[in-house]
């Protein structure tokens, strides 16, 4: 077999492949398009339209829905890269009693289940006075184990020499990690962004859990909703699906070479 | 050792300024500074809920009337293992396990395999692989009930052509496990091939080159170079895998509609999803605590089976 004949089926294959996965999407986008007497039939471009959404946008709480899914991902998406930042530069460079057992606290988290925390964490929530707030949606999850890891695993492969020279130059500790370490590791931090983003703005079980008055849902848990009531109308489903997927895929789009990067320090170095 | 000790020996505490500047210098200051909002924040949603499912897990405590707690012994965890219902999910999720985790990290391999020796369009293929496990859960579960749907369904009608039955499979007692099941591996399986994409990397190139020169063909290659070069990559894989299926949940909660968790009866019933339906349908506090232990030790003996595996096989 020669090599040109070897790249046509791989290509091929890949191909098929793809188209299993792209099918889904394809439906979705274009069921969203249908009107109410096309569903689950052919049509030619020019029926297309968009009225689902207008419908969708005006008729549902779907605005107050996207409002509360960009504030709380923002709250979560800030609160995570400065803590989790700070905390893995502390441990991956600086030296202090405690810091082995500190190390083990942080990633010990990534082995435990939500499930063992999640009814207490509901009950404090719940005594807090959080129920259906920003606060039990944001707070207890501005720290994240897995995301400390991946950035201590990039920090400790920034040469120490960089970090000598500022000292000799008289930087301070924490200017060293403002002004060296920072601007180095804009790579590492869009991997965090891009976790910590698709991980808060798909996240389901808590929200789920944590809220009950519809104007504070979050999209996904909106979304669930919105096709429990309206089942029969899969025009209307598909386009609050992809008014729920449009953000995640332009984010991901945007720093999707930093998650393969970051898939590769973390899950093969570690 | 350099200017700024010089300096500040000199004019110790003299101004706020230059003890800032000290401070600001000692590693164990600025090292417990870094981590001071993470040690307390893992305190309050962390290590203390942790430890207060554990006390929970040995008293009989419900969320309408926490007051009225009691401690029970080991009475919760008897419970669940006697508990039909926590068996049949069980199974199910030890199916789906059992299912799922191979054939989403044997289809991964072989697309990663595919992928790496191609020139053109890498990059688009590995995002369109990718893109269901960016995708919400209930979003891609939500788009498949309508694919797997009676009659009209794309995927029901193709898998009608090999002759299985026409229903909706999210609501037959038959076909929701398999459905889940296709589910599953579809979220994952390009998340896994970009984790094989990285190992295969690894591997360097002289030793495929000098294999042709013996004569091996790419068959062989496959089983004799890159399975057991990609060895690591695959205990991640099916680690990750195994506690990723385990913990499926969002797709039977979204499946089961305005039904019961785990419909059609219990046949999407996960351990997370009886875990779920113990602790906030029924507000056993308790109870459910008790069960999510169990989950616990359950990811961790997977794990630990799973790792004694894949180093005898070295």
């Amino acid at each position: 077999m020669d090599n040109r004949k070897s790249q046509w089926l791989r290509y091929t294959l890949l191909t098929i492949c793809s188209l299993v996965f792209v099918v889904p999407f394809g439906y979705a986008l274009y069921t969203s398009l249908l009107s109410k007497a096309d569903i689950d039939k052919l049509v030619a471009l020019n029926r297309l339209t968009w009225t689902n959404y207008s419908d969708v946008l005006l008729h549902s709480d779907i605005k107050i829905w996207y409002k509360n899914s960009i504030i709380v991902t923002l709250g979560i998406l800030i609160g995570n890269l400065f803590i989790n930042t700070t905390a893995a530069y502390s441990l991956a460079r600086l030296r202090y009693p405690g810091k082995a057992l500190i190390f083990f606290l942080i990633i010990g988290m990534m082995m435990v289940p939500y499930q063992v925390t999640i009814i207490p964490i509901y009950s404090m929530i719940v005594k807090l006075g959080w129920l259906n707030s920003y606060e039990g949606l944001i707070l207890p999850f501005l720290f994240q184990g897995f995301l400390v890891f991946l950035m201590r695993q990039f920090f400790i492969t920034i040469p120490r020499e960089l970090e000598e020279a500022a000292e000799v130059d008289g930087v301070t500790k924490i200017g060293i990690f403002f002004r060296i370490i920072l601007p180095l590791s804009r790579g590492a931090i869009g991997t965090q962004i891009i976790f910590s983003y698709t991980g808060t703005w798909n996240s389901f079980v808590w929200p789920v859990t944590l809220v009950n008055d519809s104007r504070m849902y979050v999209l996904t848990v909106g979304l669930n909703t919105l096709k429990n009531r309206y089942f029969e109308w899969p025009n209307l489903t598909m386009t609050g699906v992809i008014l729920l997927t449009i953000p995640i895929i332009i984010v991901f789009l945007i720093f999707q070479r930093h998650l393969v990067q970051g898939i590769a320090t973390t899950g093969l170095k570690g | 050792m350099n200017a700024v000790h010089v300096g500040k020996g000199k004019e110790e505490g003299a101004k706020p300024r230059l003890r800032f500047a000290r401070l600001a210098n000692s590693s164990v200051f600025v090292g417990y500074l870094f981590v001071a909002p993470i040690i307390l924040l893992m305190a309050c949603w962390f290590y203390y809920p942790l430890l207060r499912s554990f006390l929970y897990s040995f008293q009989d405590i419900n969320f309408l009337n926490p007051s009225a707690a009691r401690f029970i012994g080991l009475d919760n965890y008897k419970g669940i293992l006697q508990d039909p219902d926590f068996w049949n999910a069980f199974r199910n999720s030890a199916l789906l396990t059992v299912i799922a985790v191979p054939l989403q990290s044997m289809i991964a391999l072989i697309i990663a395999v595919g992928l790496n020796k191609v020139i053109r369009m890498k990059g688009v293929f590995r995002t369109l692989y990718y893109m269901p496990y960016i995708t919400s859960t209930i979003a891609v579960t939500t788009v498949f009930m309508y694919l797997f749907m009676q009659q009209d369904g794309i995927a029901t009608r193709f898998f009608h052509l090999f002759g299985l039955k026409d229903v909706s499979w999210y609501a037959s007692v038959t076909y929701a496990l398999p459905f889940l099941i296709i589910l599953t591996v579809w979220t994952y399986v390009g998340f896994y091939v970009v984790i094989y994409l990285g190992g295969l990397q690894t591997i360097p190139s002289d030793v495929y080159e000098s294999s042709k020169v013996d004569g091996a063909n790419v068959w062989q290659q496959f089983w004799k170079i890159t399975v057991p070069m990609l060895r690591p990559t695959t205990f991640l894989v099916l680690t990750s895998g195994i506690i990723y299926v385990m913990q499926v949940f969002d797709q039977p909660y979204a499946l089961a509609r305005n039904g019961s968790l785990g419909s059609p009866a219990g046949a999407t019933s996960t351990i997370v999803v009886y875990f779920y339906s113990q602790a906030f349908s029924y507000n056993r506090a308790g109870y459910g605590s008790a069960a999510a232990f169990i989950i616990f030790t359950l990811i961790v003996a997977a794990t630990l089976i799973q790792k004694r595996f894949t180093r005898e096989d070295i």
